[in-house]
């Protein structure tokens, strides 16, 4: 068991025992070496089941709007919350999900989750059975195959850029500070993209789309998807086809939902992860979140009493995008 | 007892490339590729060999039987009193190279819906007809593996046509039908010791399904547990996604569209999965599986309890894919035990 692990479980324990939250949203270990999975702690006695590791993929804020119940009876829910769950609560907030006071939130200081796919890709094809953690750098063992690969080298392309490791907002904080990364420039991580003629643009877009298989795990495993009825799902009248062999629907489908995000995305790379095909979705929204910042200053869930900034409006904003001036 | 000797054949390594080009002559040959440091079963290129490397594909091949998107039919030129419809095209036969045992067991089960006595789904028995299977020894099963649950085993060669051992210097070549053993005929005999030395290359490769789940009472158990609380909780960190449904060699739910442009257009059926929220939707707008443990208990209760009641045969082969893709880390595996210790 970590320090972190110890505090969260004793910070659970006590809020759980006083009754203050009645349900805490954290992590526990799963049945696969790469990965700790969702899990949902209700007594003071299950708090050791809860984990902290680099594998803690998921954003967490994904499951708030499943409690309606909870939040509707007043309930207040705790989440184990790294910079980028807390501000998707942070988004739930300013839109009106849930309110401010019914979410705990227990914030870690995140040095970067690890890339599950990227560390497999090390033992290609093989598999990795184990893996264990050692300061800066993991040990990952399978059939006849042991390496250890250095932490920093594997991290997720959204850690790397990551501008918000310590959550901006908490109720409490688990001890152990850490250093917001000097790397933290996502303009950065687009510049290569978008340096791009719009033909190579569009032609690296199609291809990745192409893979798409339709599951929706990138609208599912995202915070800020958590539309009533999905504009996919919409029947009546239907907006989209249902077919893959379409380009069209494809790449619909992954165009509107981008827009959607626009200046939503906290850019946490949970769609990404969750794919089953390795296509970069996150590369979009985060051009986006590049653009938020760029034309209105703007980063999505920082400010609790803030407005997400397409729902506001300045005489001064930019008018990029609508007078191109030549 | 027959000769078993006559239909096993080898190839070295590097004269399979030369076979392949021998079988894309007369067939299309689907076959394992490197997509991104991941495997799909798709179409060879020209001269391009397969990625056999590999412990199993992302996707299982089931996509070339039940294909994500279909069209039933096709029309053009429309007028108030025809509808012309597009005639099929003669579809060119198949052949599935390196298809591990638990996807060609999934095709038995597929098999026992599509073609049975009461129902004939002439699409997918026209692609079924129509396509030989290579099956390719799994000499490495993955942990999370569970095909001995079930008919079938790493070395299975139940259902195949040709079946493939990588014996690490050369393929070890088996003919299983007579159409199989046709299309090897010409490989180089093989020696009797290489029978050996697959039997201990598929020992080895049981022994290491170390824990897979006792699946034989599920069905029954189910029976009573419809109205179970434990649905809830197996499905609290359940997403909704269509991951474990849409890579699943078994799932085979449908939906069917009409898509119209002007006076054409075509009929269309898509996977479908009970995952999704407009799953079933009836017209009225009432949702029978409104919540998510509800479709949790249909994905189960459908694999393991109605499919073993409708066609004396559980809808799982083991291979695995929705426990390495869940982005949650469901594992059926886990369910199938808690649900026997109920």
């Amino acid at each position: 068991m970590n320090k972190i692990e110890k505090k969260i479980r004793e910070i659970a324990g006590k809020l759980l025992k006083d009754k203050k939250v009645k349900l805490i949203i954290g992590f526990e270990k799963g049945t696969l070496p790469l990965k700790a999975r969702p899990t949902f702690v209700r007594k003071p006695e299950e708090v050791e089941k809860l984990i902290w590791n680099p594998f803690c993929e998921n954003n967490l804020a994904v499951y708030i709007p499943f409690y309606r119940r909870y939040l509707d009876n007043g309930e207040t829910i705790g989440v184990i919350a790294k910079g980028c769950d807390a501000r998707s609560l942070i988004l739930h907030i300013q839109e009106n999900i849930e309110k401010r006071e019914q979410i705990f939130i227990i914030g870690i200081p995140c040095e970067g989750i690890l890339d599950r796919k990227r560390i497999e890709k090390e033992a290609f094809p093989g598999e990795i059975t184990e893996v264990s953690e050692k300061d800066d750098t993991i040990l990952v063992k399978g059939n006849g195959f042991e390496k250890t690969l250095k932490k920093k080298d594997f991290l997720c392309e959204d850690c790397i850029v990551c501008s918000h490791r310590k959550p901006v907002v908490y109720d409490e904080l688990v001890e152990g500070d850490v250093k917001e990364t000097e790397a933290a420039d996502r303009q950065n991580q687009i510049k290569e993209f978008e340096s791009k003629e719009p033909d190579e643009r569009w032609k690296i877009f199609t291809e990745e789309v192409s893979r798409c298989i339709r599951c929706y795990a990138c609208r599912n495993a995202c915070p800020a998807c958590y539309c009533k009825e999905c504009f996919v799902d919409c029947s009546k009248p239907q907006w989209l086809g249902t077919t893959v062999d379409s380009e069209t629907d494809l790449q619909l489908f992954q165009i509107i939902r981008t827009f959607h995000l626009a200046g939503r995305c906290v850019n946490c790379g949970s769609c990404s992860r969750a794919c089953p095909m390795d296509i970069n979705i996150s590369l979009l929204v985060n051009k986006l979140s590049v653009d938020a910042k760029r034309l209105f200053d703007y980063e999505t869930g920082i400010d609790v009493n803030e407005k997400p900034v397409l729902n506001k409006y300045s005489e001064d904003d930019s008018n990029e995008g609508f007078f191109e001036e030549h | 007892m027959k000769d078993s000797s006559k239909s096993i054949k080898h190839i070295e390594k590097d004269k399979l490339s030369e076979f392949i080009k021998q079988l894309r002559k007369d067939f299309t040959v689907i076959a394992p590729r490197n997509v991104k440091d991941f495997v799909l079963f798709q179409e060879l290129k020209a001269d391009e060999e397969p990625y056999l490397d590999f412990l199993n594909s992302r996707q299982s091949p089931k996509e070339y039987f039940f294909p994500q998107t279909e069209n039933i039919v096709e029309y053009e030129g429309v007028t108030d009193k025809r509808v012309p419809i597009v005639t099929e095209k003669q579809m060119r036969k198949r052949i599935i190279f390196g298809m591990r045992p638990c996807d060609v067991t999934s095709l038995s089960i597929l098999d026992r819906l599509f073609v049975n006595e009461d129902y004939v789904d002439n699409y997918y028995k026209r692609l079924r007809d129509n396509t030989l299977i290579f099956g390719f020894g799994c000499s490495y099963p993955r942990t999370t593996c569970f095909c001995t649950s079930f008919d079938s085993g790493p070395f299975s060669t139940k259902g195949t046509d040709v079946f493939i051992t990588d014996s690490g210097d050369t393929f070890i070549i088996e003919g299983i039908t007579e159409q199989g053993k046709k299309l090897i005929e010409k490989l180089p005999d093989g020696d009797k010791k290489l029978l050996k030395t697959k039997s201990e290359i598929e020992k080895k490769a049981l022994d290491s399904i170390t824990t897979p789940p006792d699946v034989e009472k599920i069905p029954e158990k189910l029976k009573g547990l419809f109205e179970n609380p434990v649905w809830e909780v197996i499905s609290e960190r359940c997403l909704g996604c269509g991951v474990c449904t849409y890579l699943c060699p078994t799932c085979h739910c449908f939906d069917i569209q009409d898509e119209v442009i002007d006076n054409k257009g075509r009929r269309v059926k898509n996977w479908d999965s009970c995952m999704f929220p407009i799953f079933t939707l009836h017209g009225s707008g009432h949702q029978p599986r409104e919540f998510r443990f509800q479709r949790m208990r249909q994905r189960i209760m459908h694999k393991f309890n109605y499919y073993d009641e409708n066609f004396d045969i559980i809808a799982c082969c083991g291979c695995g894919r929705c426990v390495t893709e869940c982005p949650v880390n469901i594992d059926v595996r886990e369910i199938l035990r808690t649900i026997s210790e109920l």
